[in-house]
């Protein structure tokens, strides 16, 4: 019969034949000792019997367990074949070995002899030979370290990049710098507020009432328990002092420690889950803990070897303790956002409060638990560092339809467990577990990111020597992008700087149309070029672009749209402007492709130094630009993942404001943006909810990290006036009411936040006076507004109050404020607001009426008519009069005021609008809006005595005055009025004809022309006369 | 068995008669033994008639239920192999069903006793880096364990994927 077990064809090995003797030599010893006396007399009792059969026993026992055991050391693995009576058979991965350690118990040293103990990855001493020769041992270790990292390296990956820490590249390393702090007030609140401390408090009531009552000597024996109590919190107390957490480049460093000060240092490859505990006395303070679970050999300096868990913050506020987490975990995950789907209702009969506290999920990277009443404790663990999967269910648990499932992952604090689940439920997570687990283990496997297995110590023979540091790494976040994935990755190919100081990386997000595979074939076409990484989807470009950042190595990192191209010699002359000008952020001119617009306004000409915020560089927050890595890396500047759309801005924002310097270079075009064929849109009914919760959460990211003030208003006030105000645009009126209340209240919210008057001063009327009838709740007039601006109504310009105010419907209703202008282009919009229809001579006084249809009736007091003489005039004596400045001067010589009446006929009556009666008062019983008749009236009279016999000129002109602005513009005529609208009139120096002329571009000239006597006509002269005679 | 611990593929792969076959013939030896000392009570003397005789009653109805559970046990532990992993069920009232990746696994342990081998069966304990892992199959032909083992440490290896 066989037992199993076959024989491998080398010749076994085995261990020192006087093994028995030092594993029975304490055995022997105690016996002497505990028979001594017999030994001593010679007499041998009953007992001396009984002791010299079981050491006779023993040493036959342990001769033939030494026979039995045998070790093999073949190829890729070690065998152990150990066991008299139960044999076990036990092999052990080579490449598995994590370390080998030579032991000598003092026994074993008498004899020249060691132990072997063997480390496995992640596990506890998995196996020991004990006891070979000193020598033979340490040959033994040699052999099977040697043959270890040959496995390896023939094993490693092709792709595949050393595991090293962001930022480990030889040429530069991150500053350490702190992350958290204990600080004294909350590591003694904590410890006051623990259970201990309770208990000590309840016992020291209790023994006190004892002793009261029954007496001292009742309490004595309580005593050393509350020594014991004391001696354990001053031990804590002093093990938790000035406790520091820091990032360093080896990993997360821990220092504590009062009066012997520890350190630790957690290397991130090796954790393998994190606990977040929540006492129920710390729940109010809103503290927690965080304990993490590592795996492998010396973990840490304290060179404890196998598993252990450590403390990463004994107490801290629940914020930072999830910080750390997702520090811990990798960086990109977020385990807060696991959903954790509490147990069905059945549950109550197995555990009635289960309901409130138990919960389990999974998110597309963690796998995350929670139970515990008293002590709330979420278990989170990643899916690549699932090791198997257990469901189990009980009697009880059969009959309610429930099941639990396991996942066991190496030993620490950390136990995932999904408690009294819906059976179905909980087979079907199990699979999906299994399903994402091997995913995420392949995925790691392959491309060497951070889940390596045991990663190689750099002084090992087998690591590979640091590759040189490329100047920039290109990150491309893919996401179905066929066919224009190829272009991109074309022109990295074909980029002048060259791929030896360039390195691109390219993480595919899940994508279904074939763009994985053609990165892996560009991947296989220039070795080294590229690194590929394959992730599940995860919803947007953040989570790829912050794994990107992470394994990037290059100086400088540039990102860019997996649908655009690059000219062939962007890299080179953006990477030489950033060296030459120490630039920390730089970029190109884009220009669009394939009908796509992009903005020329910023790309005028090559900058070197632009301020933000106070420039036009909140209108160019895409990330498609060049950034220093060392800055990044800094200050922690990474893409928020709670963003499918606009989550460039807050990073592009968070970089511009640490940047020393932010160029931009427009001698040519740098990166083609290219408009997709197909490219889904999201029609505005269905998106505009996500869209506005998008754009608000970019708002709340941008407000963290700028201070209220000018700077913030400056970056925001782009989202106001550009996003929003896009949100309130024709496709709003096509939504159904209550659609259009929730946006309503949607922008409320962010007006309420984030439109302050500094904002608001930098908006277009428009735009401010639908942000803010928004923000009051006001929908019909909001309606009102935006179906004029879809209308084109003209909205006419009221200079009132020292102010120029734009006449939107809703003024004079509404808040005044809402109207002024302080950004529109007034002198354009005064240029076509009056035009003359009809002239007139009345006398020496010239009558104009003007349709003002782009001016409101409120200007009337704040307008003036006026005459200006026209270059050409000349004075007695040929000089033209100068001020006290020296600039020649021309003073106006006549200004009347100016008659502005509501327009008589009411304009662009378009569907949304209520026709108003423009008699009807309004709440402030001023004109509601419509533009305004002009009329106004020039008595030329007091001009004819200047200068007789003189030809002059002069311009019609209108003056608006708004406080320290003043607006003087010609008046323009339509060309139906009649030109030459001429008179003739008499004086005391001589008969002038007065010409109203309609000159060059429409303006109105007066002409005062002489003219002899000879030339009036007789008719003309006889009314003079008679005129004369009567009154004047 | 119910959907819950249905296997993944077509069936269980059922664990050898030999099983039962020994923990019936350990059960009985115990059994016998536990009758000859409460038999050796009464004939002594040492408790009345009446208690030994409950007694042995107890020893017979134990006796009778644990040759009822070993069987049921023994019908009830079944795996399955498939391309990237293993599943493993067991139990009656306790049920649990463990997969365990090819992957993940570090070593793997085959055991047999003296009794073991003497009805041509192991025991294969499956070690992963986690110690909650209970993944093993008492009771496998000893070929098959043999051959689970090495097919085991093999796949395992193809599919190194580190910590």
């Amino acid at each position: 019969m066989t037992d199993g077990l076959d024989h491998a064809v080398r010749p076994p090995k085995r261990l020192s034949p006087l093994t028995p003797v030092v594993r029975g030599g304490v055995l022997v010893a105690a016996a002497a000792f505990a028979s001594f006396d017999s030994l001593v007399s010679g007499e041998v009792g009953p007992f001396g019997i009984i002791l010299l059969a079981v050491l006779l026993g023993g040493f036959v026992f342990g001769y033939a367990s030494w026979l039995r055991t045998r070790y093999w050391i073949t190829d890729d693995e070690l065998r152990i074949d150990t066991g008299v009576l139960y044999h076990q058979s036990r092999r052990i991965r080579i490449d598995r070995l994590q370390g080998i350690d030579i032991v000598q118990p003092f026994i074993a040293r008498l004899f020249g002899l060691a132990e072997l103990k063997i480390d496995v990855a992640g596990g506890d001493r998995e196996g020991s030979l004990a006891y070979l020769p000193l020598a033979e041992a340490h040959q033994v270790r040699e052999v099977l370290l040697a043959r270890r990292d040959a496995v390896r390296r023939s094993a490693a990956p092709a792709t595949g990049k050393p595991d090293a820490p962001a930022g480990a590249d030889p040429a530069w390393a991150p500053p350490d710098h702190e992350i958290a702090r204990l600080d004294l007030p909350m590591l003694v609140g904590s410890m006051l507020l623990s259970m201990e401390t309770v208990g000590a408090v309840v016992g020291g009531v209790v023994v006190s009432v004892l002793a009261v009552t029954a007496g001292g000597a009742v309490a004595l024996p309580v005593l050393p328990v509350f020594a014991g109590f004391a001696l354990f919190q001053v031990r804590k107390f002093s093990a938790y002092y000035g406790f520091t957490v820091s990032q360093t480049s080896a990993g997360l460093q821990i220092r504590r420690g009062l009066l012997e000060r520890t350190t630790q240092t957690i290397a991130l490859s090796r954790v393998q889950g994190v606990l977040l505990s929540e006492p129920a006395l710390w729940r109010r303070m809103g503290w927690a803990k965080l304990d993490v679970a590592i795996a492998g050999y010396g973990s840490g300096s304290d060179s404890e070897g196998g598993p252990s868990a450590t403390t990463v913050m004994p107490v801290a506020s629940r914020a930072l303790v999830v910080q750390l987490a997702r520090h811990l975990l990798g960086g990109d995950v977020d385990p807060d956002a696991v959903p954790l789907a509490p147990p069905p209702r059945q549950t109550r009969w197995l555990d009635p409060f289960a309901r409130r506290f138990m919960g389990a999920g999974t998110s597309e990277e963690l796998i995350a638990s929670r139970e515990g009443w008293f002590t709330r404790r979420t278990h989170v663990v990643r899916h690549a560092r699932v090791q198997s999967l257990r469901l189990t269910q009980g009697p009880l648990e059969r009959r309610l339809g429930l099941a639990n499932l396991h996942v066991d992952s190496p030993p620490g604090p950390v136990h995932v467990l999904a408690r009294h689940r819906d059976a179905v439920e909980a087979r079907e997570l199990m699979e999906r577990e299994q399903a994402l687990a091997e995913s995420a283990r392949t995925a790691a496997a392959r491309y060497g990111r951070g889940v390596t297995e045991a990663a190689p110590d750099p002084a090992s023979p087998g690591a590979d020597p640091a590759p040189r540091t490329p100047d920039v790494t290109v990150i491309i976040p893919v996401y179905n992008t066929m066919p224009y994935l190829t272009a991109c990755l074309q022109s990295m190919v074909d980029q002048t700087i060259g791929a030896d100081r360039m390195e691109v990386v390219a993480v595919d997000d899940g994508s279904t149309d074939g763009s994985g595979k053609e990165l892996e074939r560009f991947a296989a076409d220039h070795p080294g070029l590229f690194t590929v990484l394959h992730q599940e989807n995860s919803g947007g470009p953040a989570s790829p672009c912050n794994r990107g950042l992470e394994v990037a190595r290059g100086r400088y990192v540039f990102f860019i749209g997996a649908d655009d191209y690059l000219a062939e010699n962007a890299l080179e002359k953006l990477v030489d402007a950033a060296d030459g000008w120490d630039s920390d952020v730089i970029w190109g001119k884009v220009e669009g492709v394939g009908g796509r617009g992009i903005s020329q306004l910023l790309f005028g000409s090559t900058e070197k130094d632009i301020p933000f915020p106070h420039s036009r560089l909140p209108y160019a927050l895409a990330n498609s630009k060049m950034f220093r890595r060392s800055m990044l890396e800094e200050h922690g500047i990474r893409y928020h993942l709670d963003l499918r759309v606009g989550s460039d801005q807050p990073f592009t924002v968070a970089a511009m404001l640490h940047a020393r310097r932010i160029s931009v270079l427009a001698d040519q075009t740098y990166y083609y943006g290219v408009r997709r064929e197909n490219a889904t849109n999201i029609t505005f009914s269905s998106g505009w909810q996500a869209r506005l919760e998008d754009i608000g959460t970019v708002m709340a990211h941008i407000a963290e990290l700028v201070p209220p003030g000018p700077d913030r208003d400056q970056i925001l006030h782009r989202h106001f006036k550009w996003e929003l105000t896009n949100r309130l645009r024709a496709d709003f009126l096509d939504l159904a009411e209550d659609d259009q209340r929730a946006l309503m209240a949607l922008v409320r919210g962010l007006a309420e936040e984030h439109l302050t008057d500094g904002v608001s001063a930098k908006l277009p009327v428009g735009a401010r006076l639908r942000l803010r009838l928004a923000q009051a709740g006001r929908l019909e007039e909001l309606r009102a507004v935006v179906a004029a601006e879809r209308d084109r109504l003209p909205a006419p310009l009221a200079f009132r109050d020292g102010r120029v105010l734009l006449a939107l419907p809703g003024y004079g209703d509404l808040e005044e404020d809402w109207f002024e202008s302080r950004t529109e282009n007034v002198v354009e919009r005064l240029e076509a607001a009056v035009v003359v229809t009809s002239l007139a001579w009345r006398g020496t006084v010239l009558h104009v009426e003007a349709a003002g249809a782009g001016l409101h009736p409120d200007s009337a007091e704040a307008t003036s008519a006026v005459l200006r003489p026209l270059p050409g005039n000349r004075r007695p004596g040929g000089a033209v009069r100068r001020s006290a400045k020296g600039q020649a001067r021309r003073r106006p010589v006549l200004r009347s005021a100016v008659a502005l009446s509501p327009a008589t006929a009411l304009r662009g009556l378009g569907t949304g609008l209520r026709p108003r009666d423009a008699d009807a008062p309004t709440a402030t019983g001023r004109p509601a809006q419509g533009g305004a008749d002009l009329h106004a009236a020039y008595d030329v009279g007091d001009l004819l005595g200047r200068a007789p016999g003189k030809r002059r000129r002069w311009s019609a002109r209108l003056v608006f005055e708004a406080g320290p602005r003043v607006f003087d513009l010609p008046l323009v005529a339509e060309a139906e009025v009649p030109h030459d609208t001429a008179t003739l009139v008499r004086t005391d120096a001589g008969w002038y004809r007065l010409v109203a002329r309609v000159g060059q571009h429409g303006r109105i000239v007066l002409v005062r022309q002489p003219v002899p006597v000879e030339e009036v006509p007789r008719r003309e002269r006889l009314r003079a006369k008679i005129s004369r005679l009567g009154p004047r | 068995m119910d959907d819950l611990f249905a296997p993944p593929g077509t069936a269980w792969q059922p664990v050898s008669p030999a099983l039962a076959r020994m923990r019936r013939t350990l059960l009985a030896v115990v059994t016998v033994v536990a009758l000859l000392a409460v038999g050796a009570v009464g004939w002594l003397g040492l408790l009345p008639r009446g208690l030994v005789a409950v007694a042995a009653a107890l020893v017979v109805t134990l006796a009778a239920s644990g040759w009822w559970l070993v069987g049921r046990n023994a019908r009830r532990w079944g795996y399955a192999e498939r391309d990237e992993d293993l599943y493993i069920t067991r139990g009656a009232l306790f049920r649990t069903l463990v997969v365990v990746p090819y992957g993940r696994m570090q070593f793997v342990d085959v055991q047999a006793g003296p009794l073991d081998r003497a009805y041509g069966i192991a025991r294969i304990q499956l070690h992963t880096a986690s110690p909650g892992t209970s993944a093993h199959i008492p009771g496998l032909p000893a070929e098959d364990a043999a051959r689970l083992r090495d097919r085991l440490t093999s796949l395992g290896q193809a599919q190194a994927a580190g910590l």
